[in-house]
């Protein structure tokens, strides 16, 4: 399998003149087609991991190769367009923009991927609507969804661009049981079409489902 | 990103926000504010200048010779005059205008005024007077000759109909006898045609001034008025510009004669009303630049985890404003679009209810474009220029800082 995303780095906070450190020499690497899941207690830094796997934070030390190439020297042009095409990111909160129906949100990352063209993205965005159950919920504004359907369309929105990396920080994190164990399969099958799936989670339910599981303890990953 | 897709998008995104209304009203207002009163500004600083270069006394000089003249013939005074820069005519003050009494009709009278060049209303319908004319005049387009009750309108007579008859007059004749005035038993009678019409209020005049020519005029007074001449040669000076009317007169007592203004205007209250609406502009332009910073602030701080998630799923900052910077045009341009109907539907309301009043016939409101112009620029102006230092601002964030700003 490929290794889409080997990183080295270390990452402090600085919070009214203390510096907060997270994790130093935290050493890792990821392939495609597998599962990965992220646990450990709160506080001890999944998140700040994830984002910054996710291009979200650009604020650390040491090195970081996304697809082989070394993310601190790219441009901020260069970097938007890895965030649409090779990363989809899911979050605990959805987020989905509540002024746009399930459909439009799916279309928005496509709008500035000059790979798909205009005339394919309803298509595509009723296709992955589709093969996640919302057919019939593709007009509906994002109050209009239950919390489960609203990730699931999230889930959609990160998959519009078809990355290979999908990145999730407690993606159940907000669902009851039978939704999370949606959620997972459907992560699941991502992984086993060749995606790198990695997912932060509190929920033990995540073993079940991932390859591989990393413990990340006092800044030290333990397999 | 395609300029189709941007516009798309964010036009569903400005129908679907609610909250867009306070910015579209505050734009609105403060569009509506600016143009109004630049409009009425200039609404009367158009009247006043119009009212100046209608009428020609604001920018005549009355001069009269010095007792060195006496013996001189008046010729030689108004030639001195007529040498000086910026005087366009000169003429016998005395042939200026009289009053005289109608024939078979005593008790009313027509003031007949010189109908030199400079003095002749500037529209006239029909034909106009040349100088060595005899026996034509021009007349208003509606005749009062009863002045004694100049608000009754009844008694207007129609311009047509004077066209038909004619003016005559009927003026006893006065001798100059040891300094005293005698009356004569006889009359200096004349019948003028009407060849033409002009509007007396656009004028400036009263409703019963007919013009005559000059070559009439002096005829008039040299027989019918010629007791009543002054002894000493006084003229009317007509300046080119009121601008110039300041020099002139200070040219003329250079000179060693007396001047003075035939008519003056009060230019505080034009002043007054520029300094209020001046005032009025430069608040409304403080309101919208500190309202729309704050709104525009306050929509984008709830909008600050799209934005984020707008940086994580790959837009760039440029994407990201053009975005919001769009939004923003469409508010603006409705706010124009809505200000430009509402204030022409006003002027329309405000013209057609002054329509019947007479005296203010001419000072409907003109509607220039160039009202508008300024109020546009700004509600387009100040929702760029904030939004762009916002932008400068977010550019500069990660995305995750964005997304968990709350
Ligand atoms: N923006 C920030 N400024 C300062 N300190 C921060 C910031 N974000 C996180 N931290 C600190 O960094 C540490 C790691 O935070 P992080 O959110 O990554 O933890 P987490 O493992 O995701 O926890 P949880 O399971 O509760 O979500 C925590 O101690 C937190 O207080
Ligand atoms: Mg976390």
């Amino acid at each position: 399998m490929k290794e889409v995303i080997n990183l080295n780095i270390e990452k402090s906070y600085i919070l009214k003149h203390k510096i907060i450190p997270v994790f130093k020499d935290l050493k890792l690497s990821f392939e495609s087609g597998k599962f990965y899941a992220i646990m450990g207690h709160s506080g001890c830094g999944k998140s700040t991991l994830i984002n910054i796997m996710g291009l979200l934070d650009n604020e650390f030390k040491g090195e970081y190769f996304l697809n082989e190439k070394n993310v601190s020297k790219l441009s901020n042009k260069e970097l938007a367009n890895l965030r649409n095409k090779e990363i989809g990111f899911i979050f605990q909160e959805f987020l989905l923009d509540k002024y746009l129906k399930a459909y439009e949100n799916v279309i928005f990352p496509m709008l500035v991927n000059k790979d798909i063209l205009p005339k394919e993205r309803k298509k595509r965005a009723l296709e992955l609507l589709n093969m996640l159950g919302l057919e019939d919920r593709v007009n509906h504004f994002p109050k209009e969804l239950s919390g489960g359907e609203q990730q699931r369309v999230a889930i959609a929105r990160a998959l519009a661009n078809n990355p290979n990396i999908i990145l999730a920080d407690e993606p159940t994190g907000d669902l009851d049981e039978e939704n999370e164990t949606k959620i997972f399969n459907i992560l699941k099958e991502l992984s086993k079409k060749g995606k790198c799936v990695i997912v932060v989670s509190h929920s033990n339910e995540v073993k079940k489902y991932a390859d591989i599981v990393y413990k990340l303890q006092d800044g030290k990953i333990m397999e | 990103m395609s300029f189709k897709d941007i516009l798309y998008y964010s036009l569903l995104r400005v129908k679907r926000n609610k909250k867009n209304i306070f910015l579209f009203i505050i734009l609105l207002i403060g569009c509506l504010t600016i143009t109004g009163a630049l409009t009425y500004k200039n609404f009367i600083s158009q009247n006043v200048n119009d009212l100046i270069n209608k009428y020609l006394g604001y920018r005549t000089v009355i001069a009269i010779a010095s007792f060195e003249y006496e013996d001189k013939s008046d010729e030689e005074f108004y030639n001195e005059l007529k040498k000086l820069d910026h005087v366009l005519e000169v003429y016998n003050a005395d042939y200026n205008s009289i009053n005289v009494p109608l024939l078979n009709d005593e008790d009313n009278s027509v003031s007949l005024t010189n109908g030199s060049t400079y003095s002749l209303p500037k529209k006239i319908i029909g034909k106009t007077i040349k100088e060595d004319d005899t026996g034509v005049a021009i007349c208003p387009i509606k005749f009062k000759k009863n002045m004694e009750d100049y608000y009754n309108t009844d008694d207007f007579i129609d311009g047509q109909e004077l066209i038909k008859t004619g003016i005559s007059i009927n003026v006893p004749i006065y001798d100059k006898v040891n300094g005293k005035l005698i009356l004569t038993d006889k009359f200096y009678q004349k019948k003028y045609n009407v060849i033409g019409l002009y509007d007396p209020v656009t004028n400036g005049n009263l409703y019963n001034t007919c013009y005559i020519s000059p070559k009439d005029m002096k005829e008039l007074f040299d027989i019918a008025e010629s007791a009543n001449k002054s002894s000493l040669p006084i003229a009317h000076v007509i300046v080119d510009d009121l601008k110039n009317v300041d020099s002139v007169r200070e040219t003329i007592a250079d000179k060693g004669f007396e001047s003075f203004n035939k008519t003056t205007i009060n230019y505080d209250y034009v002043k007054e009303v520029n300094q209020i609406c001046n005032i009025i502009i430069i608040i409304s332009c403080i309101g919208i630049f500190v309202l729309t910073i704050l709104y525009i602030k306050k929509i984008n701080n709830d909008n600050l985890q799209n934005i984020g998630i707008q940086k994580a799923y790959g837009y760039s900052n440029g994407n990201i404003q053009n975005f919001s910077m769009c939004e923003l045009l469409i508010i603006s341009f409705i706010s124009i679009f809505i200000s430009f109907i509402l204030a022409e539907s006003c002027y329309l309301i405000i013209n057609i209810f002054f329509k019947d009043y007479i005296n203010l016939k001419e000072r409907i409101i003109t509607h220039s474009m160039l009202n508008y112009w300024f109020g546009f620029l700004i509600i387009l102006v100040v929702p760029i220029i904030t939004n762009s230092l916002l932008n400068l601002f977010y550019n500069k964030k990660n995305a995750i800082n964005l997304i968990r700003k709350k």
